[in-house]
């Protein structure tokens, strides 16, 4: 009876075993088909990234003959500055290129360029026309994704190759970051020369890079306050050659010149409305500044400002609806926005200083100033309802805001320490890429060019 | 001869009673409580597998990627056969319901990757646990690879997410373009988010789930993938 109590147990046992054995595996098999069935993705969610320069390649655009072979290497080392410059480009040294492209219709070797790190790849072919112009096409290619994403073709005379390359690199800049470029586009400022008792300023004008500098007003007479129509190319500017200062309308593409009027009083900072018909200025009268309207068409002025503080440098919003503008009527100079009919003035800046130089973004997202504090003298952004405001640059003075066509950048000049002539400054939204403009002088009161058309 | 029909008389009356004794003890709560008992059975073995530890340091990662690259297939690879589980001794089979009787006895948990018991038989504790360190993986390997060049330069990057959905072979290698989520329609900055997301997929592929032990068999979890990028903060 004990063996059979022994055999019943055994049996049992792993009878009872082998049950469980084959009910576990079903249940795994059950659980596993369940899973399957169910899971969707993987999800992941990535918050932080990074602006680190992209790295391109930019090859020697190729040429059929001597002269056009020149002009490609010379357009693709231009191309290559503007992005460089940009700081949101870094381009490969052309030494480090592995293949050799000899037609930019064909495809390139993907590999060979992801290797080097590239994400996207420019290249291009220069033609002498038969009637003597420069032909150039280009064409870019997404290394990362193999595949063509952009490529033009221009046509000008040999001499116009750098406005060319300035066009190419808006392009390329455009199909990489989904914003208009800013490198086909040029700079007036004032060029300073002469000892501080005898200064001689004169306005000048240049590309973006520095390159084409000329001036645009004699040596003998003052001339100041630039600034541009953000839709044409025509500028407005302060000149002494009467003796007293006028307000002049100066259109670069026709060289014609025009007086806006002679004011009684002094006058002030004249801004273009966005639809370049219409001035915003300042008249001082008695002390009293106060901000008028002024149409080209008509001549009339309107007043926008009413009020014993100074009134100045009103700077249109992009979209034309609203002004902001520099008044010291809380006491000392602060920002106030008010309607383009000079309703509804509301203060914006809170911050510790004194601001002045308020200048809209073509992008409408910020507005530049110009803030002293402590002695020192800074350029920063702010939002248009005051927040998030921003120190980009500063050093003993850094004044005089103006945007690219694209409101990325901001250019200023700056006098590093107390004697120094003035030099022109650039520097991103991000603060990041402050960089030195070359000039032949002393240059100062910078103002950018809208995208040459 | 008697005693071959006395033998023969046992040995039939052993085998009926068998027959009485053994079969309706299968039937009996004994049996039932022993099945009852496999389940946590599971869990223990399942408890060392998931022990989550740290993300990889740098150092795993990269010697993920120097895996030397290999020609891109039109096709994912074939799943890995999902390990069996391994065909266990009656007495470590005894054992394991002798540590569910006593779960405090349940020993403590190994580095992760050392259970050999993987692949289908997960319990949704695990797979969730394993679908957050896939995650972590994941993110991990985009952010210290840089590979996304996040829309933080345009006007209102938070409107500009994306997600990216894209197959991966048993290698970790994209299979195929990445599917994003929205269609620019002619918005120039979307277009360039939706650009960058799925550079920053490309950028970042291989994968390394093959390299990490917890997660190389368990290709089910990682082999389709949906990255949402939508900027917060800049990386250092």
């Amino acid at each position: 009876m004990r063996i059979l109590n022994a055999l019943r147990r055994k049996f049992a046992r792993g009878a009872a075993i082998a049950a469980a054995m084959v009910l576990v595996s079903a249940g795994e098999l059950a659980d596993a088909q369940a899973q399957d069935t169910a899971r969707g993705p993987l999800r992941v969610d990535i918050t932080v990234g990074h602006l680190d320069p992209m790295p391109i390649a930019i090859l020697d655009f190729i040429g059929a003959d001597a002269s056009a072979s020149t002009a490609g290497r010379d357009i693709a080392g231009v191309i290559r500055s503007d992005l460089e410059r940009s700081a949101l480009f870094r381009p490969i040294a052309p030494a480090a290129f592995i293949e050799r492209i000899s037609d930019i219709n064909v495809p390139p070797r993907f590999a060979d360029w992801r290797v080097l790190q590239a994400q996207a790849l420019a290249v291009g072919e220069a033609t002498t026309l038969p009637d003597g112009r420069l032909r150039i096409q280009y064409r870019l290619w997404d290394v990362l994704g193999q595949q063509h994403i952009g490529g033009q073709m221009f046509a000008s005379t040999q001499d116009n190759w750098r406005r060319i390359a300035h066009k190419v690199a808006d392009d390329i800049y455009k199909q990489l970051t989904g914003e208009d470029g800013y490198f086909d586009s040029r700079v007036v400022f004032v060029s300073e020369s002469g000892p501080r008792t005898r200064r001689v300023k004169r306005l000048m004008i240049m590309d973006q890079d520095s390159a084409n500098p000329s001036f645009l007003t004699n040596a003998d007479y003052q001339a100041i306050t630039p600034r541009f129509s953000p839709t044409t190319q025509m500028i407005t500017y302060m000149s002494y050659e009467t003796g007293r200062p006028r307000v002049y309308l100066y259109n670069l593409e026709t060289n014609r010149r025009e007086v806006l009027g002679d004011f009684p009083g002094m006058t002030f900072a004249p801004r273009f409305s966005p639809d370049g018909n219409s001035v915003v200025l300042t008249l001082d009268h008695n002390g009293n500044a106060e901000i008028y309207r002024m149409d080209l068409r008509t001549r009339q002025r309107t007043r926008l400002t009413n009020h014993p503080a100074i009134d100045t440098s009103a700077s249109f919003a992009p979209d034309g609806s609203q002004i902001v503008f520099n008044s010291d009527r809380a006491g000392s100079p602060q920002l106030y926005v008010m309607g383009a009919d000079g309703s509804g003035p509301r203060r914006i800046s809170f911050g510790d200083g004194r601001y002045s130089t308020p200048v809209w973004s073509p992008r409408s997202d910020y507005i530049a100033f110009t803030r002293q504090n402590g002695g020192r003298f800074a350029i920063g952004v702010m939002r248009p309802d005051g927040t998030g405001e921003r120190i980009l640059s500063e050093s003993y003075l850094d004044e005089g805001p103006t945007w690219s066509p694209n409101g990325r950048v901001i250019m200023f000049f700056r006098e590093a320490h107390p004697g120094a002539g003035p030099r022109m400054w650039s520097v991103d939204l991000t603060g990041r890429n402050l960089r030195q403009m070359s000039t032949q002088t002393d240059a100062s009161d910078p103002a950018w060019s809208p995208l040459r058309r | 001869m008697p005693a071959g029909w006395l033998a023969s008389i046992l040995i039939h009356a052993c085998v009926g009673l068998l027959i009485v004794f053994g079969f309706p003890w299968l039937f009996t709560s004994d049996r039932d409580s022993v099945a009852v008992e496999i389940v946590p059975v599971e869990i223990v073995t399942i408890a060392e597998v998931t022990d989550v530890s740290p993300i990889a340091p740098m150092e795993e990662v990269e010697a993920a990627n120097e895996v030397p690259p290999e020609e891109i297939e039109d096709e994912p690879e074939p799943a890995p056969e999902p390990e069996r589980p391994r065909q266990r001794s009656l007495a470590s089979f005894l054992d394991d319901v002798t540590k569910t009787k006593a779960p405090t006895q349940r020993p403590n948990k190994g580095p992760r990757g050392e259970n050999p018991r993987m692949g289908a038989g997960r319990s949704a504790a695990e797979t969730v646990t394993l679908e957050a360190r896939a995650a972590a993986v994941a993110r991990d390997h985009i952010l210290r690879n840089r590979c996304w060049r996040a829309p933080a330069d345009m006007p209102n990057p938070d409107q500009l997410a994306v997600r990216m959905r894209f197959r991966l072979d048993a290698r970790g290698r994209v299979v195929g373009r990445p599917v994003p989520s929205r269609s620019a329609m002619g918005n120039p900055e979307l277009r360039v988010a939706i650009q960058r997301a799925e550079h920053a997929v490309l950028q970042c592929d291989p994968f390394p789930f093959p390299n990490d032990p917890a997660l190389r068999d368990h290709y089910d979890l990682w082999r389709e993938m949906d990255v949402n990028f939508d900027f917060r903060e800049m990386s250092g």
